[in-house]
């Protein structure tokens, strides 16, 4: 990093840090207001391995959407009293970790059912990781009937505001997204890209991990990947409904 | 029904009453035999053979005779007396006996009359002395009647049920327990209700067809398929049979009209002494009921005119509810709405949610983003008339566009569309609503400055209005409504407005936990123009569905607020505040129309002093005003009136309590004469036929009756002779002293003839 850009940065960051005051100095917004990033936290294992993932994202979505994203994270358990304030929980981890108990399956296999989009994405950047073994026994508990399968391409996740037709994250562990689908909504989403990385920047503002092997242009894929997973959390199918069929058919072929 | 005694008759017949059980009759037979066997050895040895065959012979007597005595024979004579059974004698006096066939001065019925006779001639003469003939008159009921009256008897029935008459003449005989020999019936066949042909009971029927099918000249149209129920711009097809008797092939013009004004019009040909059936396709634009016709002008020498038209009503309603919701951004408002919506079967939704604002960053190009343009021009100046409810969700107009299109939605609502507005940072004054059509139809004003969205925590109760109200009047086990409204979820978010218009309804009000103060309003309702129109003050109302559902409680309250808020603000007639109907779509002339009508107040309870006008606009155009008067639950009222003219007349019920927007209900009914018997004259020999198959019996036609036919139908009834037991005398033979004289006698012959031959 040159100078020139080390300084715009550090002063982008103050400029920041000083409209984040003057905006919390004039309104109190309860973090379960708008867009909540809810992230989860459980027992055993690493749940945070990326703890200022959230700050660039919801940066991010306020700035390319209209959504109205709180700009702090919420952490919750799965026991949580306010689990169902947030329908949208981001699930992340790089190792094991341990079993749910009976009423955390219970509360996940209602918050699924209700309608709330659990958002998993595996950290540890290789295939099979103690992580995946445990989510995976973790999602069989609460959805045995419903397996983890690929989805489609035409899944309404890959075009609920950007066309996606590549996925991002720190590393391409897999080029698609798993999910178990109940009925007509796909409330568990799961990437082994480690999304989560790829929109970190460390307190300078640099970005903490490469996006190996695609660089910027990958990590640009894992902020889409995440915008069109909040949208579709808040808009659902709203992307199949048939005013909208003649101008994504031109976009698409 | 009265039988008389004609014959004595007697028969005898022989019975059995053993003085001892049956087995031991057989035990002592077995012994005798044994005996007559060991006697007839001894004596067979002692005396010649002729002798031997004699005294064996009167032993064998003398036995059969003890025998006789144990089985103790009874004669039973028994006189009985043949009964002159009752032939019930059923005419047919419809308006179908009234045509003439082509013979000028003798109508079906006068032909009947002529068959029938008098007690001199005809068949009743001949059928009488053998039996009881029994008059009946039917058409639409059966009544029994004397010689006289159906001498003076008018063929002016207004159907034809000629099983039912069967049923009932039947019925009659077997409850008087007189049975009947038979039925004569006397009809042209032209029965309206379609009965399958049944039997009679046992009971054969004598059909004697009326009506020449070959002089019969009729042109008739009748319904085949008209769906009593359209919907507002769905094709519906009607479809109807046209008939042709006596006529050759011909070119038929038909016309649909409503009411008295032509729809549409075409030919068909139909083949001589055929049916042909033709199609009209209609696209309701309205909802209403269609007082709808098919009619095709009379012609020369046609027996019947009046069933050259066919009347019908077809209710026309909503398809399904149409719904256009704007949301200003991507919202768990919008996300669990959408949901609700898209879950009910019977709303159409088409939503368009603001995904991308101007000021928002573009740094991929346009074919890499789902988005699409905002079809406002579409939208709000083209198709906003087929939308049924549009609903602003946390939406601002200002950039995307002109002031003159919240124009175009203020008229759609003044035509009787529904708009909702949902709360939220864009909402109300927020979005820049103030001063603008939208406030209009609004129920609430939002200038002022105090009048902005705020981000407190509050909890929502429901007004006296609202606990009556069918929008907010949620039940859920047991609970009453404020009960339910209590127990939602808070919310966090909420729309200060101004203040109410004279005429909105507060439903629910807001308010900061634990405050004392009465609140402020949170769900408004309105009425404008000849629309409705909604304001909720929050962008928070989905914790009701997934925050109440994932605690302790359930999002049925959510759901069925949403689903009654839609209902509502799209007038359906469940939930209006004021229903009427008749108690029938058709009458005859004469007949007393009841018309119910049910009136709630403005919240919704009980009417209890409305100011109700009850007209109705008659074929001509003529007015009646009719007076309700009370029924017997609070808020139901009675009005009635006897129907007088043919043709349609359409009701109009209005309640007065609100000057400025009254609520209205609007039905019709027709009053027509013989609608079914006016249907068909033609003669139905087939149906008449299928009766006497099923029932045993048989046809006779008019001109068969003179060359043998009253003998036959005399036949077949005497075949049904019925007896009655006057007296029954039992004679029990083995009780006589003569059975014992000669029992004695025989045995004493047979020991004369044994000292006599030297045997013991």
């Amino acid at each position: 990093m040159d100078r020139r850009r080390f300084l715009l940065q550090s002063l982008g960051a103050l400029g920041s840090l000083f409209i984040s005051n003057t905006a919390s100095a004039q309104a109190v917004v309860p973090s379960h207001s708008r867009f909540t990033f809810a992230q989860l936290r459980y027992r055993g294992g690493t749940w945070d391995p990326h703890p200022n993932a959230h700050v660039e994202f919801l940066r991010e979505i306020n700035a390319r959407t209209s959504v109205d994203a709180a700009p702090e994270r919420k952490v919750l358990s799965l026991t949580d009293r306010d689990l169902f304030q947030f329908p949208f929980l981001y699930l992340t981890g790089r190792n094991e970790f341990s079993p749910f108990s009976a009423e955390e399956t219970e509360n996940l296999r209602k918050f699924a059912s209700l309608g709330g989009l659990l958002f998993v994405d595996d950290a540890s950047g290789t295939p099979g990781s103690g992580f995946d073994r445990s989510l995976r026994g973790e999602l069989e508990r609460a959805f045995p009937q419903h397996p983890l399968e690929r989805l489609p391409q035409d899944h309404s996740v890959f075009r609920s505001f950007y066309l996606l037709r590549t996925l991002g994250g720190r590393r391409i562990v897999n080029p698609f997204l798993l999910g178990i689908t109940l009925d007509n909504w796909t409330p568990v989403l799961y990437t082994q890209n480690d999304v989560g990385s790829a929109w970190e920047r460390d307190y300078l503002g640099n970005w903490r991990y490469e996006a190996v092997p695609g660089g910027d242009t990958q990590r640009s894929y894992a902020f889409r990947l995440g915008i069109n997973v909040a949208l579709y959390a808040l808009t659902a199918d709203y992307k199949r409904d048939l005013i909208h069929l003649p101008f994504l058919r031109r976009k698409v072929l | 029904m009265p039988s008389s005694v004609s014959t004595l008759w007697s028969a005898s017949t022989l019975a059995w009453e053993p003085l001892i059980p049956g087995w031991a009759v057989a035990l002592l037979a077995l012994g005798a035999i044994a005996l007559l066997s060991f006697q007839f050895i001894k004596i067979f040895s002692r005396v010649s053979r002729k002798d031997s065959v004699l005294l064996i012979g009167l032993r064998i007597l003398a036995l059969a005779l003890f025998f006789g005595l144990l089985l103790s024979p009874v004669l039973l004579v028994q006189e009985r007396e043949r009964l002159v059974p009752g032939v019930a004698v059923l005419v047919d006096n419809s308006r179908s006996m009234a045509l003439k066939d082509g013979d000028p001065s003798v109508t079906r019925l006068d032909l009947v009359r002529k068959i029938l006779g008098s007690s001199q001639a005809g068949l009743l003469h001949d059928l009488q002395g053998s039996f009881i003939p029994q008059i009946y008159l039917f058409g639409e009921d059966v009544q029994r009647v004397s010689g006289k009256e159906l001498a003076q008897a008018r063929a002016d029935g207004n159907a034809t049920r000629i099983q039912k008459a069967i049923a009932e003449v039947a019925d009659q005989s077997r409850e008087a327990q007189a049975p009947l020999a038979g039925i004569v019936l006397l009809s042209d066949g032209a029965q309206t209700d379609a009965a399958p042909p049944e039997g009679a009971g046992g009971i054969p029927v004598v059909a004697i067809p009326l009506g020449n099918s070959q002089k019969f000249r009729d042109i008739s149209i009748s319904s085949l398929n008209v769906p009593p129920l359209g919907f507002v711009n769905l094709p519906m097809e009607l479809k109807f049979s046209v008939r042709s008797h006596g006529y050759p092939a011909l070119s038929i013009p038909l016309i649909l009209r409503q009411g008295e004004r032509i729809i549409q019009s075409k030919s068909v040909t139909v083949p001589g002494e055929g049916e042909e059936q033709v199609r009209f396709t209609l696209t309701p634009r309205e909802v209403g009921d269609y007082q709808l016709s098919v009619s095709t002008p009379a012609r020369a020498e046609e027996e019947i005119t009046s069933n050259n038209q066919t009347q019908f009503t077809v209710r026309v309603l909503r398809d399904r509810i149409r719904i256009l919701i704007v949301s200003g951004s991507p919202s768990w408002n919008y996300r669990f709405l959408r949901e609700a919506f898209k879950n009910d079967p019977t709303i159409d939704l088409v939503s368009f949610v603001i995904l991308r604002t101007p000021l928002d960053e573009v740094n991929v190009p346009e074919n890499e983003i789902s988005l699409i343009p905002f079809p406002t021009d579409r939208l709000f100046t083209k198709e906003l008339d087929n939308f049924d409810l549009i609903i602003f969700d946390n939406f601002t107009y200002l950039p995307y566009f002109p002031f003159y299109y919240l124009e175009n939605i203020k008229k759609f609502v003044e035509k009787g569309g529904a708009f909702a507005m949902l709360g939220g940072p864009s909402s109300f004054r927020d979005g820049g609503y103030a001063g603008t059509p939208i406030e209009e139809i609004l129920p609430v004003e939002m200038n002022g400055p105090e009048a902005t969205y705020r981000q407190n925590s509050i909890s929502v109760q429901l007004t006296r209005e609202g606990i009556n109200h069918p929008m907010t009047r949620l039940g859920s086990d047991g609970h009453s409504p404020a009960d339910v409204w209590n127990q939602l979820p808070r919310l966090d978010g909420f729309n200060r407005v101004n203040r109410l218009k004279r005429d909105a309804i507060v439903l629910a009000t807001a308010r900061d936990p634990g405050s004392a103060d009465s609140g402020e309003p949170f769900l408004v309702v309105s009425s404008f123009g000849k629309g409705r129109s909604l304001a909720l003050m929050s962008d928070y109302f989905w914790r009701w569905n997934f925050t109440a559902a994932g605690g302790n409680q359930t999002n049925r309250p959510y759901l069925q607020f949403v689903h009654r808020m839609v209902r509502w603000l799209v007038r359906d007639p469940g939930l209006d505040p004021l229903a009427a109907k008749a108690d029938r779509s058709a009458y005859e002339p004469g007949e007393e129309v009841t018309i119910r009508i049910r009136a709630l107040d403005r919240d919704y309870s009980p009417a209890k002093n409305p100011t109700l006008t009850v007209s109705l606009q008659g074929p001509g155009g003529e007015r009646i005003s009719l007076i309700p008067k009370p029924g017997e639950k609070a808020g139901d009222f009675i009005a009635t009136w006897r129907a007088t003219n043919s043709g349609e007349y359409r009701v109009q019920v209005e309640t007065r309590n609100q000057p400025a927007n009254p609520s209205r209900a609007e039905f019709s009914f027709g009053v027509h004469s013989g609608i079914l018997e006016s249907a068909s004259g033609y003669p139905h020999l087939e149906t008449l036929q299928n009766l006497a198959n099923v029932s045993h019996g048989l046809v006779v036609s008019p001109e068969e009756l003179s060359r043998g036919g009253t003998d036959k139908i005399r036949r077949l009834l005497e075949s049904r002779s019925q007896f009655r037991l006057v007296a029954e005398r039992r004679l029990k033979l083995g009780q006589t002293p003569w059975a014992f004289a000669l029992l004695t006698l025989v045995l004493c012959l047979e020991w004369f003839l044994r000292r006599r031959r030297g045997l013991p």
